[in-house]
């Protein structure tokens, strides 16, 4: 990652606008309005990125009885015969990246075989407390909807999952 | 020639190769190397194999000693600008160990699959990939990646720039001065004596600490469950939002101090580093540096 690209990073966690101290509720809800639409910018290419990464390595014929249903649209994604939404959304883009997480965990599943008994067993723990923190996120976020602190976490959990599922299916960098 | 093995061979300088082929497991030292100025890469795509890598003041990539198992075999190959070492063998039970001396400023590049990965007293430039096993690097390195899947990472006085990723396995740093990434998903992170332009401390389920100075930059440390603890002096600039789900924020910079639940934001000075501490199941606190 270079510099610059972490500080598109980072400056979309911590966006907030120039205001006094005092001002702290105000200073929430401006940095809220500051992440919120950046959201979608930075989450939505990292999924699609993902699944495209995954359609391609794996060919498409793992993810779905027959390739011309996952043939991907400009999206990437698998096609809405092969994959739903599980719950109601609480991102934006949160279904891109239910199905991104889908699709690597697919993959993941017909790469178990393959790996060392100790890695996978590291991967599975990992992947199950990652689980966790998307689940206790998105549980939260249910009955606190909109709030930003969950939403930034809930996408922390989101951007951590892909990234190991990407490690542990061999298909990023 | 030969000093590890059964079998060795070297060839001339435009050439230059040393083949190391071993039989039975030996532990011998060597001196046999080559020179670089540059380049070092290491591959050890075998079992079980540590690999320490020492510096030298000379233009010279050497194997110091080596110990490991039967089949397995080490080639030294390459010029003054790039040397690789390459470590291969069939799977077999055991585990070796090979010790390595390198220039002091060169680019060293190490990708094993299981074992331990060790430098010292580099002044370059450090990249690590290790499958199963600890990274510990240290001396005055300017960049330093480490990546390692089941294992901690141990780094010490890099000079820039560091980005440090584990699975499972904690993280420590001391003494970063610049750019520091440093995550895991079970496993602490702990960074001291810093003193950083930008950074991400990253963590799902373990504590995240951090020790000394924040310059003017970006810095955001995020878990979901664990504690975040900063040490930080009480004149600090910065801007300071710190969060938590469900725990609390205690914020001991402040006299006196102020504890409350959910968010705490606040500006100091100037403002120009900007710091954002997030946890889900956990508590913030932010304190004074001891040593002040």
């Amino acid at each position: 990652m270079t510099d610059e690209e972490l500080d598109r990073l980072l400056e979309r966690e911590l966006d907030a606008p120039e205001v006094p101290a005092q001002l702290e509720a105000q200073m929430w809800a401006g940095i809220e309005a500051e992440l919120q639409p950046t959201a979608r910018r930075s989450l939505v290419p990292w999924s699609i990125a993902a699944a495209v990464v995954l359609l391609n390595v794996f060919g498409l014929m793992t993810l779905g009885p027959a390739p011309s249903a996952m043939l991907p649209t400009l999206s990437g994604l698998p096609s809405a015969e092969t994959w739903a939404p599980k719950d109601e959304a609480v991102l934006p883009a949160e279904d891109d990246l239910q199905a991104a997480v889908e699709a690597l965990q697919q993959a993941y599943a017909t790469r178990r075989n393959d790996l060392d008994p100790s890695l996978l067993a590291v991967y599975d723990e990992s992947l199950e407390v990652i689980g966790d923190a998307v689940d206790q996120s998105r549980a939260a976020l249910l009955r606190h909807p909109g709030d930003p602190h969950l939403q930034r976490m809930l996408r922390h959990a989101y951007d951590r999952q892909l990234s190991l599922l990407v490690r542990a299916t061999g298909v990023g960098p | 020639m030969s000093v590890l093995g059964r079998r060795a061979w070297l060839r001339g300088a435009a050439g230059a190769s040393v083949w190391l082929v071993h039989r039975e497991a030996v532990a011998k030292s060597s001196t046999d190397s080559l020179e670089t100025r540059a380049d070092v890469v290491v591959e050890a795509d075998v079992g079980d194999l540590d690999v320490e890598v020492e510096t030298t003041a000379a233009n010279a990539v050497a194997i110091v000693e080596a110990s490991v198992p039967s089949g397995f075999s080490i080639e030294l190959r390459g010029g003054k600008r790039r040397v690789q070492v390459v470590v291969r063998g069939v799977a077999a039970p055991g585990s070796g160990r090979v010790r390595l001396s390198v220039p002091k400023r060169a680019r060293v590049t190490v990708r094993t699959r299981r074992g331990d990965v060790a430098m010292a007293g580099l002044d370059g430039e450090a990249n690590v990939s290790a499958l199963q096993g600890d990274i510990s690097i240290g001396g005055s390195p300017t960049r330093v990646e480490a990546r390692t899947t089941s294992g901690d990472i141990r780094v010490v006085g890099v000079l820039k720039e560091a980005e440090l990723s584990t699975v499972s396995g904690d993280v420590h740093v001391s003494g970063a001065r610049g750019r520091l990434e440093a995550e895991t998903i079970s496993g602490a992170v702990t960074v001291t004596g810093a003193m950083l332009q930008r950074s991400r401390l990253s963590a799902i389920s373990g504590d995240l600490e951090f020790e000394g100075q924040l310059d003017a930059g970006t810095h955001a440390l995020e878990v979901h469950s664990g504690n975040i603890s900063v040490q930080l002096s009480p004149d600090q600039g910065m801007r300071l939002s710190a969060q938590t789900f469900s725990g609390v924020v205690e914020d001991a910079l402040l006299d006196p101090p102020i504890r409350t639940r959910g968010s705490h934001v606040r500006q100091h000075g100037d403002g120009a580093a900007r710091l954002q501490l997030s946890t889900f199941s956990g508590d913030v606190r932010l304190s004074p540096r001891s040593e002040d």
